[in-house]
């Protein structure tokens, strides 16, 4: 699935939904700038539109395997084919109240390497809870917290700014080409 | 109707059941009532990142999320010296580990409930007369709960 935004200040409650080891996860629909098929091997970071976004496989971040055994969930699994999110503070965006230590090295950029893209999606984001508190290591910066959903599963609300790593890529960003996705101007999840 | 007297013979008699006995790691191990909300079936878990594998991850019981939490890999971390072997299962290894068919866990009633998963549940069983913990044939997991729940509390 390839998709585009370009509506970033007026979806404060849209989510983009994307899958990583069968958990689907949400990120605020003002930090998606566009996907793309994931080149292989992954770049240290992509470069599109003449802006860098620094990589980060949220498998390999999550300390997850390359590649998952488990069944894929409604479209949840790992395909054949990975997925990079680009994703970029939108301009308008509070920043955080005690910002991440990347985050305040400007590190906002980000190219996420994902399983799948689900889709864009509404979410009653205020119905989220936080983290219960047995979960006290990192995962505390990736995430905002978790939504119960009336079918009753959850989906987890991805925290952006927390994903960025401490350091910046030691490689050159790597153009990706866009010829196999759509051009901007429309969401075609 | 009983009087008094006779409610009181009879409550020594039979006594109230004060805890709930289980099967965690093969062993028997029991939680105070007061400190049980329920036992549920393991429905769909969210495999939920964690530094911490005994986080098996995220289960919802009756709209409220709650953490699944491997007790039994919390108590051999008191025996056994740190082995990162130990948490390469995941939360698929520790659930399928389990010989309930479907897989049970307890729901405790504390601040910040949490779920974990057991091998059976053994029933309701009534306090040791004398002695306390230590006269009893289970392994009770009060204070391990009561832990739990004061790690949770932000301000520990």
């Amino acid at each position: 699935m390839v998709m585009t935004t370009t509506v970033p200040h007026q979806a404060a409650e849209r989510f983009a939904l994307l899958a990583v080891d069968g958990v689907e996860y949400a990120v605020d629909a003002t930090w998606v700038r566009r996907s793309l098929p994931a080149p292989s091997p992954l770049p240290a970071a992509v470069l599109h539109g003449g802006t860098a976004y620094q990589l980060v496989d949220l498998r390999q971040l999550f300390g997850l395997p390359a590649s998952s055994d488990a069944p894929p969930r409604a479209g949840g699994g790992p395909g054949p084919e990975r997925l990079i999110l680009l994703i970029d503070r939108p301009p308008a965006a509070p920043g955080p109240v005690a910002p991440e230590p990347a985050a305040a090295g400007g590190v906002h950029r980000l190219a996420l390497v994902i399983d799948d893209l689900l889709g864009l999606e509404t979410l009653a984001a205020r119905a989220a809870v936080p983290l219960p508190g047995v979960y006290r290591g990192p995962e505390r910066h990736w995430f905002h917290g978790v939504l119960p959903r009336p079918d009753g599963r959850i989906t987890v609300l991805l925290r952006p700014e927390g994903l960025a790593p401490a350091a910046a890529p030691s490689t050159a960003p790597e153009e990706v080409p866009t010829a196999a996705a759509p051009s901007p101007g429309g969401a075609a999840c | 109707m009983l009087s008094r007297r006779d409610r009181g013979r009879e409550g020594r008699q039979a006594p109230r059941p004060g805890l709930l006995a289980f099967v965690i790691g093969g062993r028997a191990r029991a939680l105070s009532l007061g400190l049980v909300a329920g036992v549920a079936e393991i429905g769909p878990v969210t495999r939920l990142p964690a530094a911490d594998p005994s986080n098996l991850g995220l289960i919802v019981h009756r709209g409220a999320v709650l953490p699944l939490v491997d007790l039994g890999r919390r108590l051999e971390r008191g025996t056994a010296s740190a082995d990162g072997a130990a948490g390469a299962d995941g939360a698929d290894g520790a659930l399928a580990a389990l010989g309930a068919s479907p897989p049970l866990c307890i729901i405790t009633r504390s601040r910040q409930a949490i779920a974990f998963p057991v091998e059976a549940v053994l029933g309701l069983q009534a306090l040791p007369a004398n002695g306390g913990a230590a006269a009893s044939p289970w392994e009770i997991l009060d204070p391990l709960i009561v832990d739990l729940d004061r790690d949770q509390d932000p301000a520990h």
